[in-house]
């Protein structure tokens, strides 16, 4: 059995080795990203992808660029996440199983709904329950479900609706949330970031805000719309911005 | 990831400078308002000046309420700045021959409503101009048609002929000029460095809680190294992430409901098992509820993991579209009525903050085949 661990600290990777070694006989290979996974993916076949959701060199070079408002979102290369992995695995067809291998911080929340939601993935490990690695290996391979019971609560509730009816429903909704996801707070500004007329963001704002409460009902349902959805955005640029959510929802 | 001491002081005094600007903006179009009907009442003119005064009153305090709902003339860009500055020069010609003939700065004691002109002055030295070239360019630029547009108008209209009063006035008024324009540098000086002291604060906040940590894993190695139990300090390890990662995630305005449950159940670790959880997808609950939320989950939890077996069912549901209902229960002997009404006890505590948000915390069954408690608190 041939394993692909995509992860970036070396505790993490350390635990995920000494739990599939102790249980299994795996020959494991590690690669820090999600482009040097691609590639090893590409050039050798694995089984299993053990993949983390966010990585750190990734997300803090990116982060950096961002708060100096130098994000375009016309074309080039957006956030990189452990979605990108995900995606390559089913695009390309390739044999390989993938695992979610995810800590607990909040700004993977929606990626974790995303992995399950849109892109299908059934097994997810917490890097907390270590032990359950060679568990959710063990489901990957034979395509049976796995989900750790804490990771089960990214499941959407029926009170809520899906991430597909709500935040990514419409391209035109999605533009307004990168731009304002790429640090643009002013109408005029969100506006010229996606490619609208100011009157058109002020008028979306509401829209806006009702989609995100049928996803978040909890979310505040008063105060000045723009506000808040600049704070909610701001909590979860990670996910605005993902280069594989905008390549499967332009 | 935090902005940087010292990593880009040019690109974060811009953008913290920038930010201050509007409502400082807004402040200024109010005085100037406040400006022009101090003028009205204790300069002498005629009909049309006061009408006119009166126009420029209305639209200043119409502008400041504009740059509070949106933004200022600075803030709106380079075209907008240039327009509020050629109006305070304008405003400044126009009272100049609105007043009684001779009046204008003719009693030595300063130019009638120079103030107008001093407070555009005090902003556009608060503004951080990109660049050290362009913003001392344009400071004295401006300073010097601040202080010297007096000596034109004064000048022209009284064919270069300056009384005592006259120059007595003008003087005074270069001078406030200089002040004003002090104010402003100075009042971006301090925001610049309560900024960056708050920032310091912060990094200085980050370095005690990860020293923290790292004496923590010190000695958690140290007594595994001393042969204590690896289990024994992996637990006491355990609270101490649990607790900084409480700290962090309770800092937020809205928090995720799963992170809470998450961290919960981290913080008891192997000692439970979760039967069933609830799906919460993308929910959040303001702040604080969801400290109310976690507190009941700690507290029930932590009784479930004594008393109850470890084993526990937790469902979250959401009723009426407003109100969400945690349901905690566990398999063990079960809680007496007696023990949860304790006056004084945690239950009661939470109880009590409960009805305080709108809610209710409750025992559903007193009996011996496990405990169950509920909570029920309004979602806004």
């Amino acid at each position: 059995m041939r394993i692909l661990i995509v992860e970036d600290e070396g505790v993490s990777v350390e635990a995920a080795i000494n739990a599939l070694r102790t249980a299994a006989s795996a020959a494991i290979d590690v690669v820090s990203g999600p482009f040097e996974a691609i590639e090893k993916m590409k050039a050798e076949s694995y089984d299993v992808a053990l993949v983390d959701m966010l990585f750190r060199t990734e997300s803090d070079e990116f982060e950096t660029r961002r708060r100096l408002g130098r994000i375009g979102l016309d074309g080039g290369q957006l956030h990189q996440s452990g979605l990108a992995v995900l995606h390559a695995i089913a695009k390309l067809g390739l044999p390989t199983r993938p695992v979610i291998w995810s800590g607990g911080a909040p700004n993977r929340r929606i990626h974790m709904i995303f992995a399950h939601e849109v892109m299908g993935c059934r097994v997810m490990c917490a890097k907390e329950a270590s032990g359950d690695l060679p568990r959710a290996v063990a489901a990957a391979l034979q395509g049976s479900e796995y989900m750790h019971p804490v990771l089960g609560m990214y499941l959407t509730p029926d009170y809520a609706r899906p991430l597909k009816e709500t935040l990514l429903a419409s391209p035109a909704r999605l533009r307004i949330w990168r731009a304002m996801a790429s640090g643009q707070h002013q109408h005029k500004a969100i506006a010229k970031s996606a490619g609208v007329k100011p009157s058109t963001i002020r008028k979306s704002m509401d829209d806006l805000r009702s989609k995100l409460l049928e996803f978040d009902p909890g979310y505040p349902a008063n105060g000045s719309p723009s506000t808040e959805l600049i704070r909610y955005v701001a909590q979860n640029w990670e996910f605005f911005l993902d280069d594989t959510v905008r390549a499967m929802f332009p | 990831m935090i902005f940087q001491v010292g990593e880009s002081d040019k690109d974060f005094n811009y953008r913290t400078t920038y930010k201050l600007l509007r409502p400082f903006e807004a402040v200024a179009l109010l005085l100037q308002a406040a400006n022009l009907v101090g003028a009205l009442f204790n300069d002498n003119y005629g009909p049309n000046g006061v009408r006119i005064l009166v126009a420029l009153t209305v639209a200043h305090f119409l502008g400041a309420v504009w740059t509070v709902r949106h933004r200022g003339p600075v803030t709106s860009g380079a075209y907008w700045a240039g327009v509020w500055v050629a109006i305070t020069f304008v405003v400044q010609l126009a009272i100049a021959h609105l007043i009684h003939p001779g009046d204008f700065g003719g009693y030595g004691n300063g130019i009638q409503a120079g103030n107008f002109s001093l407070i555009t002055l005090t902003i556009l030295a608060f503004y951080p101009w990109r660049g050290r070239f362009q913003r001392r360019s344009i400071e004295v630029a401006l300073l010097c048609a601040v202080a010297f547009q007096p000596i034109l108008i004064i000048g022209i209209m009284n064919s270069w002929s300056f009384s005592t009063e006259q120059a007595r006035s003008l003087v005074q008024y270069a001078v406030w000029a200089i002040v004003w324009f002090l104010v402003g540098k100075g009042m971006a000086k301090l925001c610049r460095i309560a900024v960056q002291a708050e920032l310091k604060a912060t990094v200085s906040a980050y370095d005690v809680t990860l020293g923290e940590i790292h004496s923590s894993v010190e000695t958690a190695i140290d007594r595994i190294a001393n042969g204590e139990s690896s289990k024994r300090a992996a637990i006491d390890l355990r609270k101490i992430v649990y607790r900084h990662r409480r700290q962090l995630l309770l800092a937020y305005r809205q928090v995720g409901a799963v992170e809470i449950f998450k961290n919960t159940y981290w913080l008891f670790g192997g000692q439970l098992t979760l039967l069933s959880t609830p799906r919460l997808g993308g929910l959040t609950f303001s702040n604080e509820r969801a400290k109310l939320i976690e507190e009941c989950l700690v507290n029930s939890l932590k009784n479930v993991v004594r008393h109850g077996g470890g084993r526990v069912h937790v469902a979250l549901e959401l009723h009426h579209g407003n109100v969400v209902v945690l349901t905690i229960r566990d398999e063990g002997p079960g809680m007496a009525q007696d023990d949860f009404d304790m006056v004084g006890s945690t239950m009661q505590r939470i109880k009590v903050r409960a009805k305080e948000m709108g809610g209710d915390f409750r025992l559903i069954t007193p009996s011996i085949t496990g405990a169950e408690v509920r909570l029920s608190l309004p979602l806004h």
